[in-house]
């Protein structure tokens, strides 16, 4: 893995420095794809270091919230040619959990790592995924959960997409501060994650 | 208890009530039974009290538990629309008070102007202060404002910091001054499950050396200082207890926090207070689960003292209450220093 300027400054958190190099990159030919390959790498060394525990929690929110900004930057240039999303994700905290920090982490792990992203908020009843589920047929459906009393809640979801003849088009993964692998295999879906990162690496295996 | 029991212990002076109380020393004599605030102020000391002394912050179950308040959601409104605000929490503390002698809890957390009240109706009890932060912390739902200030605006924090920490000292000694002897703050849930909100550095940097100065004021103060956090704290445990910190509450085993090895590493440095998860346990668990994790937390923190039993952050609104009685009840059966 090759570090440019751009994802060299992500992993050092040097926000003006990649802002900078992005702007000037932005105006070449084909800018759109090098900034956001720039982003991919980056981000994948932060991964790389927060699985290693070089790097910590707010190590990992600071540098994803600077390859958003990254990418909020470069999405005007997106042309045709670019290459197309990854996949398409839903995600949301379930009914009965208000917490949304680590919900927040996925979605900018998930849009540095070229997935588009639909986020539903917190405190999302079953129904709610029923609908955008149809709406926007994503491939996955990322479901957080901060508070062990809102788990009943997951089953609702897993249960209500069933009930829609929707489960077997999604593949559904769990996360957040009450989620365990067993609690997760309890609650009917395809997969727990243990981190923003470790999401990415199991949706990037389904995607394949 | 005897004055002939008494009068065989070491004693040590108790900044807030101005008296006498005991030396760690005191489980030696035999037969002797203290008041809660004495057992709460032995374990603060590290020391091994009569018995296991238990506590929480909160407990949301109460109606459950000694049935209704007194005072209807009706009263309250009314109470409030008359500007009978202050009577109202009387009240309400009353209730709790009622609650917690039930449960046989040791520590109350108190507001200032309560303490009068807590005094009179309480007067065993040992009474759990507050002041503030020492510095901003980013809460539990993406602050994200506040964690880019650690990184990108560094010389503005320091400054927050120090001043922060000064009216922490400032909020310390006037609740010592009021007669509190037991201060929570300085920090507070600092930590989630997958680790500490902030990277270990800036604890270091920032955080811990405002948090020895305000350990340090407390104890001068003649007071202790009380942390809560729940979450995995393990990348900055040394510096939070090298910080100079008298107690540390919540041991969060849902977050991969081992009481034991806690104790083992920390046990003589300060007092340990929780570990019964509240989370997953007490939550969802049968009695029987809830009755085997309390007396593991005991088995595993209890012995050489300085442990207080308490769930790991509070009994909440969806703990069912036959799972908080018997935790309170596996506490008082076998928690007693032999």
């Amino acid at each position: 893995m090759k570090m440019d300027e751009i994802a060299r400054a992500i992993v050092e958190f040097d926000d003006k420095k990649a802002k900078a190099l992005a702007t000037k990159a932005l105006k070449a030919p084909n800018g759109f794809e090098a900034v956001v390959e720039s982003i991919r790498v980056g981000m994948e060394e932060v991964g790389r270091l927060y699985e290693s525990k070089e790097y910590f929690l707010s190590d990992l929110i600071m540098a994803a919230a600077l390859a958003q900004d990254l990418f909020e930057m470069a999405k005007p240039y997106l042309t045709e040619r670019a290459r197309p999303a990854k996949g398409r994700i839903l995600v949301g905290t379930v009914q009965g959990s208000v917490h949304s920090m680590g919900k927040s982490i996925l979605i900018s792990i998930l849009t540095s790592g070229g997935y588009e992203v639909h986020d539903l908020g917190a405190d999302v009843p079953a129904e709610k995924f029923v609908e955008k589920v149809r709406e926007i047929k994503p491939q996955v459906v990322g479901l957080s959960v901060g508070l062990t009393q809102a788990l009943p809640s997951v089953k609702k979801v897993v249960e209500a997409l069933k009930a829609a003849g929707l489960r077997d088009q999604v593949k559904v993964i769990l996360g957040g501060n009450a989620a365990t692998e067993e609690r997760a295999a309890q609650a009917g879906v395809d997969a727990y994650g243990a981190s923003a990162i470790a999401g990415l690496r199991i949706i990037d295996s389904w995607m394949k | 208890m005897p004055a002939q029991s008494r009068a065989q212990l070491r004693v040590v002076r108790d900044p807030w009530t101005e008296r006498n109380t005991f030396h760690p020393d005191s489980r030696r004599v035999p037969g002797v039974s203290l008041t809660p605030r004495e057992r709460i102020w032995i374990a603060l000391e590290k020391g091994e009290p009569d018995k296991i002394p238990m506590f929480e912050f909160e407990v949301q179950i109460a109606e459950k538990i000694i049935g209704k308040s007194p005072v209807s959601p009706e009263e309250a409104s009314r109470l409030k629309e008359k500007g009978k605000e202050k009577e109202l929490r009387e009240r309400n503390f009353e209730y709790r008070v009622k609650l917690w002698k039930k449960l046989g809890y040791d520590m109350i957390s108190v507001p200032r102007d309560l303490l009068p009240l807590a005094q009179r109706i309480a007067p065993d009890l040992a009474y759990l202060g507050g002041c503030g932060g020492v510095s901003p912390m980013p809460g539990s739902m993406g602050d994200i404002q506040t964690i880019r200030r650690f990184y990108f605006d560094k010389l503005a924090l320091r400054k927050q910091c120090r001043e922060m920490t000064l009216k922490a000292i400032e909020g310390a000694k006037a609740e010592v001054e009021a007669g509190f002897s037991i201060i929570r703050g300085g920090l507070d849930d600092m930590a989630g499950k997958e680790g500490p909100y902030l990277a270990p550095r800036f604890y270091e940097e920032f955080i811990f050396p405002n948090l020895a100065k305000l350990a340090r004021a407390i104890h001068r103060a003649g007071a202790k200082l009380l942390v809560h956090s729940d979450g995995d704290l393990r990348p900055i445990l040394d510096g939070l207890v090298g910080s100079g910190i008298d107690a540390l509450h919540s041991i969060d085993p849902s977050s991969n926090m081992d009481i034991l090895q806690v104790k083992e590493k920390y046990g003589d440095r300060i007092c340990i207070l929780g570990n019964v998860d509240c989370a997953w346990t007490l939550t969802w668990e049968s009695v029987e689960r809830v009755v085997a994790e309390t007396k593991a937390s005991i088995a595993r923190a209890a012995p050489g003292g300085g442990y207080v039993l308490s769930s790991s952050n509070v009994i909440h609104a969806s703990v069912p209450v036959e799972n908080a009685l018997a935790m309170v009840e596996t506490g008082h059966k076998f928690g007693r220093y032999t």
